[in-house]
C-alpha cells in the first residue's frame, strides 16, 4: 500500500513542489507584511489555497492515471481490488493531512509575528473546516473517478465545486434579505460553538469512508476500468 | 492442469464470446490465434480477470479467481497484454523497482540480465522506448519474478522479423524445465508454427478447432480431386473447397478417414500438401485455400 502511496505523490513531485514554492512566495508576503503592520494575511488564505492544493494535486494524480491507464497497470499487478481502490484514498488522506499541515504551518507562523490578525481557536476551526472540505472534495472525486471515470469525474467535480463556490459568494447577499437572515444567522452562530470543529471532523470521514466503501463496491462490480 | 478454463461467455454490445474453453497442461506453448477482433484478447482479459465473465468458469493453478487467491494467482503469472499500461513519464528503473515491490520471487539478477540482453537503457523514460524496446522491458518483468505461466497477447504485431526472432527464443528458453506454460495469441502464425505446442482457434467469438499442434498439421491437408469424387464424399469431411473445372482444390478435416473412404472411390492416393497455421486458419475463418 505505501509503494503506491509512493507512486501516486512521486508521479506528481513537481506539481508539489511548484505548489510549495508559491506558499512560500504568500508566506514570504504576508510575513513581510505582518512585519510592517499591514493585514496581507487573512484567514481565508487558509481555505482558500489549502484547498486549490489539494484540488490540484489530486487532479494531477487521477489525470496520470486515465493518462497511463494507471488501474490497468495495477490490474495485471497481484493487488486485491481493495487495495487498488484503498490505495487512491490513503493518497488522498495524505494529501489532505500535509495540505493542512503547511496550512497551520503558515497560520502560526503568522500568529506568532501578528497574534492580532487571528486568534488561536480561530486558526484551529479554519484548518478543521479546510480539513473537512479537503476531505469530502477527495472522497467525491475518487468515489466520481471509480464510478464513472476520469472524464465523466473530472465535468461533475468542476460543477460541484463552481456551485460550491457560487453559493458560497451568494451568501452576502442572502443575509441583507430579512427573510433568509435570521436563518442563516442562527446558522452561522452554530459554527462558532467550540464543538463544531469536531462535528465537521466526524461528518467529514464519515463522508470519506463511505465514498471508499461505495467506490470499492463499484470497482469489485465494474468489470473493467481502463 | 495450469489453466482449466470451461464455458466462458462475455457478451459485448457489438460482440460476443460464446462458450470458450482452454486447457493448458504444465510445460507446454498454447497459441492462440484467430483474425483481429476474433474473441483472442477478451479471452486473456478474462483468464487474467482484468474483466469479469458473464458465464464460466476459470482455475488457474487449481484456484478461482476471488480476492483471496488474486494476489497468489497473479504472483505466478507473467503478463504482456497487446498495449503496455506504463507510466510513460517515468524511468525503466523506476517502473522495474516498483513492479518488484509486489512479487515476492522478484530476482534483480534476472531482470538486470534480461535488460541486458535486451540493449534497455534503465534511464530512458518507458515513454521514449521503441515499441520493440517497450515489448521487450514488458517481456522482462514478466519473467523476472520466475512466473509459472506467461500470458503473452499479441506481443510479436509490429516488430520486425529481428525482434520476434529473439522473443521467440527466449520463450522457448522459458518452458525448458517442463514445469511452465505459456499462453501465447498472435495472428502472425508462422510464430506459433516454430513454438507451439497446442493451437486454439478462435473466430467470431467461437473456438472452431482446439489441439495440438502436430495432430492438426498431420490432419488438416490440401488436397486435389476429381470434383466428380469430391461429389461422392461426405461434406463434413471438408473444411473448404473450389472447384476448378472438373477438378476441385479441398481441405480435410481428418486427412486419415479422407484417405480411408477416398480409397473406397478411386483407385489412386489423392494428391496431398501440407499446410502451416495460416492456411489452415484462413480455411476454417474464410473458407479460402491458398
Amino acid at each position: 500500500m505505501l509503494a503506491l502511496v509512493y507512486k501516486d505523490l512521486y508521479q506528481v513531485r513537481k506539481s508539489i513542489m511548484q505548489i510549495l514554492a508559491i506558499w512560500g512566495f504568500f508566506m514570504i508576503i504576508a510575513v513581510i507584511s505582518s512585519v510592517n503592520g499591514k493585514q496581507f494575511y487573512t484567514g481565508s488564505f487558509v481555505y482558500v489555497y489549502g484547498f486549490i492544493t489539494t484540488y490540484s494535486i489530486m487532479e494531477r494524480i487521477l489525470y496520470n492515471e486515465d493518462r497511463y491507464k494507471g488501474i490497468y497497470f495495477m490490474k495485471i499487478l497481484p493487488l486485491k481490488k481493495s487495495m487498488i481502490v484503498g490505495n487512491k484514498f490513503v493518497t488522498g488522506l495524505t494529501l489532505v493531512i500535509l495540505s493542512c499541515i503547511i496550512s497551520s504551518l503558515f497560520s502560526f507562523l503568522i500568529y506568532a509575528i501578528s497574534p492580532q490578525i487571528q486568534s488561536f481557536q480561530d486558526i484551529i476551526a479554519s484548518v478543521s473546516v479546510l480539513f473537512v472540505f479537503n476531505l469530502i472534495y477527495c472522497g467525491v472525486s475518487l468515489g466520481l473517478f471509480f464510478s464513472v471515470g476520469y472524464a465523466k469525474s473530472r465535468q461533475y467535480t468542476v460543477i460541484i465545486v463552481m456551485l460550491f463556490a457560487m453559493l458560497t459568494a451568494l451568501i452576502p447577499t442572502f443575509i441583507e434579505k430579512p427573510a433568509v437572515d435570521g436563518f442563516l444567522k442562527s446558522v452561522l452562530g452554530l459554527l462558532n460553538q467550540p464543538y463544531t470543529p469536531f462535528i465537521f471532523l466526524l461528518v467529514g470521514s464519515l463522508i470519506y469512508a463511505a465514498c471508499w466503501a461505495a467506490s470499492l463496491r463499484v470497482f469489485k462490480r465494474k468489470s473493467y476500468i481502463s | 492442469m495450469i489453466v482449466e478454463a470451461k464455458g466462458l461467455c462475455k457478451k459485448y454490445q457489438k460482440f460476443e464470446l460464446k462458450d470458450v474453453d482452454i486447457v493448458l497442461p504444465e510445460g507446454y506453448i498454447m497459441g492462440l490465434i484467430g483474425p483481429n477482433g476474433a474473441g483472442k484478447t477478451t479471452t486473456i482479459k478474462l483468464l487474467m480477470n482484468i474483466v469479469a465473465p458473464d458465464k464460466g468458469d476459470i482455475k488457474l493453478f487449481g484456484m478461482r479467481w476471488n480476492e483471496e487467491n488474486e494476489v497468489l494467482i497473479k504472483q505466478r503469472i507473467g503478463y504482456v497484454g497487446e498495449e503496455q499500461p506504463f507510466y510513460d513519464d517515468m524511468s525503466v528503473k523506476w517502473t522495474a523497482d516498483l513492479v518488484s515491490k509486489f512479487y515476492p520471487s522478484w530476482d534483480n539478477k534476472t531482470y538486470t540480465d534480461l535488460i541486458k540482453q535486451f540493449d534497455i537503457d534503465e534511464n530512458k523514460k518507458v515513454g521514449d522506448l521503441s515499441r520493440g524496446n517497450r515489448v521487450k522491458f514488458a517481456l522482462a518483468l514478466a519473467m523476472a519474478h520466475k512466473p509459472d505461466l506467461l500470458i503473452l497477447d499479441e506481443p510479436t504485431s509490429g516488430l520486425d522479423p529481428v525482434i520476434r526472432r529473439d522473443i521467440l527464443k527466449l520463450l522457448a528458453k522459458f518452458i525448458e524445465d517442463g514445469k511452465r506454460s505459456i499462453l501465447f495469441s498472435t495472428h502472425i502464425t508462422e510464430d506459433l508454427d516454430k513454438v507451439a505446442d497446442y493451437i486454439v482457434l478462435i473466430n467470431d467469438g467461437q473456438v472452431l478447432v482446439s489441439a495440438e499442434k502436430d495432430d492438426l498439421i498431420t490432419k488438416i491437408k490440401k488436397i486435389h480431386i476429381k470434383t466428380a469424387e469430391f461429389n461422392k464424399l461426405p461434406a463434413n469431411l471438408f473444411i473448404a473447397h473450389k472447384n476448378i473445372g472438373d477438378e476441385c482444390m479441398a481441405v480435410t478435416a481428418d486427412f486419415a478417414e479422407f484417405r480411408r473412404m477416398y480409397k473406397g472411390i478411386a483407385d489412386k492416393q489423392p494428391e496431398a500438401y501440407g499446410m502451416d497455421l495460416s492456411d489452415i486458419m484462413l480455411a476454417y475463418v474464410k473458407g479460402e485455400i491458398y
